[in-house]
């Protein structure tokens, strides 16, 4: 089956999509236009303080109570997600698609090429994403193309080696063979015969490191080098009220939860386009 | 022994098959596997299911010990196993059932033998888990009983440390350690080269009277039920064809079916070769002098000075068992990988001489498109996100052969005509056809380049019998009508019969001998060619060569050097090689 | 088998060049003059002098890398440009900390999802499969930071047992550490698990799904016998590089969980250095968790070079009868 033909008609894509699946793209899908229409939706200016209702508990005027400034903690909440997920998105995609370029280079071209590429990418791998990005926060500040930036890089190495191992086979097949036999150089072969073979993976890679970055956002957040105060955004959130947890619970709750479910339908969506292509996501753990 | 008619006093039966139909659950349909299949095993008797891919005879095989795939289940019939219904049978009972009392050799022995495990441990563990003795001595003598080389140490391996044909004789000892009543052969060994196979029959054969089992042996091949089983039972698509004793199966088929098998399977007695022989062009296309090629950081030569002539119009066919460096040749000649030594020309077909030496990328547009390849996997060859029009397409672009869309779409239709798939194929994907169709867009692509040479690597390995008769036709009758020469890359002699002129045999990268078709199976000098031709199985015939015949490879002296003997025949003059002409 | 080790070895110190190499240049790249960045606007500049001097930056940028990672190399990373005291001892100091939350951590975390993910697997599609399965996903869904906050908000306040915070900092003592380093611990082991635990579950499944594991069940094999002597020794391979990696990254979270329960360990020390600007420390811990990195790894690879029987003898069974075949060498 040709993912032409499997896309063929979005209920019918749909329809043979598992619950799980559903679910998780029904959840990511929510999150994003929740976020996106977040300016019209939130009923309070989510930075304006009001330090005479201070943690005030729920209530019909402040559904979700308000934080220790006495800002709307349901306000907060739908505007929390915007920063991490344009992050997320940009750094995302930037991520995915050099990652699939050189971990198709080095698939085709092999040996020396590939050792020289895989070395590189296995010396960015051995510093964890946290520490590099707090590395490079550190130099080159927060700013929102450094983070973008410093995220793409920190993850084209995990994805350039998911890619690769997707392309060698088909770099093996008849088919490429075939085209080698031709004369043809690398890229056409790349994009004609081997990259319509791998998008599965891709996709799946995408949804996958979507929810990574979407984590390490909100952790650089909580630890206090992503946004900058007083925007809001989830993992800010909880670092800041979750010392007020016992008097006021729905400020850490409430974006707990958000990320959760963001997060949690990203998974899903990921495990079951997995399935659907059939590449085994699981397998490989987090590489 | 197996043309033995079967007598009147048959004992009991060990096993009975009845009515069996089984199915499976496939995107909310049931798609039916196996529809009323019915025979009996008798102990000392060995029953032959042949049939063709997707035939359902390995899952009726396999049902004798009560095992089906996942979301398979029987809807009718019974399986009988002395005396037990097997699919009654409690978890511990079927347990004890399956290989204690019903044993299974599997297809691939590389993959059904535990990668982790000694192979000495594996065949202990099948007497262990029945309670059996399991001394050493007894791992031993299994190990003798089937033939295989130190049986003292061997044990101490594992399996991929041994050759296919050794994996093999241990899956057989594991099968047979408990004395198993029944005993199903599941292509037991279709992933062996010939010699292999013909040795490893041999073996069975002698078990099987030794033993004294009940034997179920499933097999595509004709040839290789006609060497072991007395009775045959064909199956077509699931459904039982025709049944009766080997011997009047093979030579009065009642069915048109069996006719068809029978007539499809390639053969080397009384077939008259190929007719057209003499009238050749002399006109050389392909010049191989003193070719060694080697793969990168490889530290042994994979092909020693090779040399081979083609001629317009003529097929040769290189024949060798895995290893031999037949499809290597391929490589280099398509330009995938780089001869180390010798000279290789190529004459195209505006009389021009080429070198045929450096890599694809290298070569110029003329010599890329006047050697092309149709390859050994069909369902590897072709990209699965392409049509087919645009997989044969792809070469007029490449080489600037079609002037425009119009012009190459209608070129693809009219080759797609030729190889005999119809214009209507080309908005088809790969999932869509057949290994047969899809081996006939491997070579409707090789042709839209125009080739002058066109290297066919085992196309037909993966087919069934009468899929490959027919590709072997076409590839014939292509070959007349484009003047094409053709290098046919074959493991199996018998195929190679029916179309080539010329046969050139390779083993361990050295050529052993070379001569026209008819001379090489009248008059083959050297020894490997006569092992490979005594190994070849037909339907019909019974004999098989000695069963420990693979552990003697042939020497291969490296200093010997070919010795012509007059009429294009070449023989290597190795040890005991008769060279008088 | 001699050469594939020190092969591997090769590879590894190569790995650990190249990630020293980025670790100092991306420092390097910092825009203008360090000295300058590092004091802001206002120093004055006999200090920046000072700083620059101190920083070596006189000298050429090669020079400096050489002299820096020779340093590094005899385990002298300098001085920490706030407290003025020795680099490495702060970081040892720091380290032996974490070390009481990861080596527990690493015990249980590899432990316990490998079992669970075999039973996972063998028990494919029935209720334990399903639970461990969803509890995986949530897992791995949900960040350590919240996952530390629920722990500290259950164990810490609602039903008090183990401390929420290290009040003394570094001046602490070990008892007072120990208890301290369990939520810490128990919140890394539930982020390394679910990668694991999936990891294990689909290896299993895939290895049950095997021929020999068809064939050794058809010879009469009892289900455990199966699953431990036939399956999971070789299901274990694939998923030795996944254990490789969280055990390698356990540094990542261990700078977010500390900084949760103000843990004095190497996690809180980057995280006040990243605060300060201490670039000596940084990169000092970046290069100390790529050698954890390689070291890890190279741990991984060995153990499968010792598991697998394939992989020992893959290099003689390659040399002598192993030829690639025609679409395998274009490959």
């Amino acid at each position: 089956m040709t993912l032409a033909t499997r896309l063929t008609g979005t209920r019918g894509f749909v329809s043979r999509l598992s619950t799980g699946t559903r679910v998780g793209l029904l959840l990511v899908g929510l999150t994003v236009l929740i976020a996106v229409l977040a300016p019209w939706i939130a009923p309070y200016d989510p930075v304006a303080t009001d330090s005479a209702h201070a943690l005030a508990g729920m209530s019909w005027s402040h559904w979700l109570g308000t934080d220790q400034y006495g800002r709307d903690i349901l306000s907060r909440t739908i505007e929390g997600g915007r920063y991490a997920l344009l992050v997320s998105a940009l750094s995302t995609t930037a991520a995915v698609v050099a990652g699939t370029l050189i971990g198709s280079l080095a698939a085709f071209y092999g040996r020396w090429v590939d050792g020289a590429i895989t070395r590189v990418l296995d010396a960015v791998l051995a510093v964890p994403a946290v520490l590099a990005l707090l590395l490079i926060v550190s130099v080159f500040g927060n700013g929102l193309p450094v983070l973008v930036l410093a995220i793409a890089v920190v993850y084209v190495p995990a994805v350039a080696r998911v890619v690769r191992g997707a392309a060698r086979p088909v770099l093996s097949s008849g088919y490429v063979t075939a085209a080698r036999a031709r004369g043809e150089r690398s890229l056409p072969i790349i994009g004609r015969e081997v990259l319509p073979n791998i998008l599965d993976t891709v996709l799946v890679e995408f949804a996958m490191r979507a929810s990574w970055v979407v984590l390490l956002v909100s952790t650089l957040s909580f630890l206090g080098f992503g946004v900058n105060p007083p925007t809001p955004d989830w993992g800010l959130m909880i670092q800041e009220n979750r010392t007020a947890v016992t008097v006021a619970p729905s400020g850490t709750v409430a974006p707990i939860c958000a990320l959760a479910l963001l997060v949690v339908g990203l998974n899903l969506a990921a495990d079951g386009l997995g399935k659907y292509f059939g590449v085994d996501r699981a397998r490989r753990g987090v590489l | 022994m197996t043309t033995m008619p079967s007598a009147p006093t048959a004992p009991s039966p060990t096993a009975v098959v009845e009515g069996l139909t089984i199915s499976y659950q496939a995107s909310g349909h049931r798609v039916v596997v196996a529809e009323d299949i019915s025979f009996s095993l008798r102990a000392g008797r060995t029953l032959g299911l042949v049939g063709e891919s997707g035939s359902g005879k390995s899952t009726v095989a396999r049902a004798l010990l009560g095992h089906l795939r996942d979301g398979s289940a029987i809807d009718a019939g019974t399986v009988t196993v002395l005396d037990h219904d097997v699919f009654a049978l409690d978890g511990e009972s079927l347990r004890r059932l399956r290989g204690e009392q019903v044993a299974l050799v599997a297809q691939n022995a590389g993959h059904a033998l535990t990668p982790s495990m000694r192979v000495g441990a594996q065949v202990r563990e099948a007497l262990l888990v029945h309670g059996l003795p399991a001394q050493r001595d007894r791992v031993e003598e299994l190990f003798r009983l089937v033939r295989l080389p130190s049986p003292e140490t061997i044990g101490g391996r594992y399996p991929h440390e041994l050759s296919g044909g050794q994996q093999q004789r241990v899956a057989i000892a594991m099968a047979v350690a408990t004395r198993p009543r029944i005993l199903v052969l599941d292509e037991p060994t279709t992933a062996l080269d010939v010699v292999t196979q013909a040795a490893v029959l041999a073996l069975v054969n002698d078990l099987i009277s030794d033993l004294g089992m009940s034997v179920l042996i499933v097999s595509h091949d004709l040839g290789v039920v006609s060497a072991v089983a007395d009775e045959v039972l064909v199956m077509n698509a699931g459904r039982p064809v025709e049944s009766g004793p080997t011997a009047r199966i093979m030579s009065s088929p009642q069915e048109d079916y069996t006719r068809m098998l029978i007539e499809a399977a390639p053969r080397i007695h009384g077939v008259p070769l190929p007719d057209d022989r003499d009238h050749l062009d002399d006109d050389v296309i392909l010049r191989c002098r003193g070719v060694d090629i080697r793969y990168p950081h490889a530290p042994n030569l994979a092909v020693r000075g090779f040399d081979l002539e083609l001629r317009r119009g003529e097929t040769v066919a290189i024949v060798g068992e895995s290893g031999s460096g037949k499809s290597t040749v391929a490589t280099a000649l398509a330009g995938l990988v780089d001869t180390e030594r010798g000279d290789i020309k190529l004459r195209d077909a505006d009389g021009t001489v080429h070198d045929l030496l450096g890599s694809a990328a290298r070569r110029t547009v003329t010599v890329r498109s006047a050697v092309q390849l149709v390859f050994q996997n069909a369902d590897l060859a072709l990209n699965p996100r392409r049509t087919v029009g645009d997989a044969v397409g792809r070469p007029l672009r490449v080489f600037g052969l079609a002037s425009g869309r119009a012009d190459a779409r209608a070129r693809v239709a009219r080759l797609l005509d030729e190889v005999g798939l119809g214009a209507e194929f080309a908005g088809r994907v790969p999932a869509q056809l057949s290994g047969g169709q899809r081996q006939r867009v491997g070579i409707a692509r090789a042709l839209a380049a125009g080739p002058t040479l066109l290297i066919a690597d085992e196309i037909t390995t993966a087919l069934d019998v009468s899929v490959q008769a027919a590709v072997l036709a076409l590839l014939d009758e292509l070959r007349r009508e484009h003047a094409l020469s053709c290098l046919f890359i074959s493991h199996d002699l018998a195929v190679v019969r029916s179309i080539a002129d010329r046969i050139v045999v390779m083993k361990d990268g050295h050529i052993v001998e070379a001569a026209p078709t008819d001379r090489l199976f009248t008059d083959p000098r050297h020894p490997y060619t006569r092992t490979l031709l005594e190994a070849v199985l037909e339907p019909g015939h019974t004999e098989l060569p000695a069963s420990d015949v693979d552990e003697e490879p042939v020497a291969i002296d490296p200093r010997a050097s070919l010795v012509d003997l007059g009429g294009g025949h070449q023989v290597r003059a190795d040890e005991g090689v008769d060279t008088d002409a | 088998m001699i050469r594939l080790v020190a092969t591997r070895l090769a590879t590894s110190v190569v790995t650990l060049f190249l990630a020293a190499f980025f670790v100092f240049f991306a420092v390097q790249a910092l825009p203008g003059d360090v000295a300058q960045q590092l004091l802001g606007q206002n120093a004055t500049p006999e200090a920046v002098a000072t700083l620059r001097k101190q920083l070596g930056l006189d000298a050429n940028v090669w020079q400096r890398f050489a002299s820096w990672l020779g340093h590094a190399a005899t385990g002298d990373f300098g001085t920490s440009l706030v407290s003025g005291q020795s680099v490495s001892s702060t970081i040892w100091t720091a380290f032996s900390h974490t070390l009481l939350i990861a080596v527990p951590a690493i015990i249980v975390g590899v432990t316990l999802p490998v079992l669970l993910g075999i039973l996972a697997g063998a028990r494919r599609g029935r209720a334990t499969d399903s639970t461990i399965s969803v509890v995986a996903l949530v897992a791995m869904s949900i960040p350590e930071f919240v996952v530390a906050t629920v722990l500290v908000l259950v164990f810490a306040i609602a039903i008090p047992v183990f401390p929420a915070v290290v009040l003394r900092g570094s001046a602490a003592s070990f008892s007072e550490l120990a208890s301290a380093a369990v939520l810490p611990a128990v919140v890394l082991v539930v982020a390394m698990a679910a990668y694991i635990i999936r990891a294990m579950r689909s290896s299993t499944i895939d290895g049950l799904a095997t021929e020999y594991a068809t064939t050794a069940e058809l010879k009469g094999v009892p289900r455990r016998r199966l699953l431990w002597r036939h399956v999971v020794p070789t299901a274990i391979l694939p998923v030795l590089p996944v254990i490789s990696i969280n055990v390698a990254w356990l540094l990542g979270g261990v700078v977010v969980v500390e900084s949760v329960f103000n843990y004095p360990g190497l996690g809180k020390l980057m995280i006040d250095s990243v605060s300060t600007r201490d670039l000596p420390v940084l990169q000092a811990i970046a290069l100390l968790s790529a050698l954890i990195y390689v070291l890890v790894n190279l741990a991984a690879d060995l153990t499968a070079l010792a598991a697998d029987p394939r992989q020992r003898t893959l290099n003689r069974a390659r040399r002598r009868r192993r030829r690639p075949t025609l679409e395998e060498v274009s490959g």
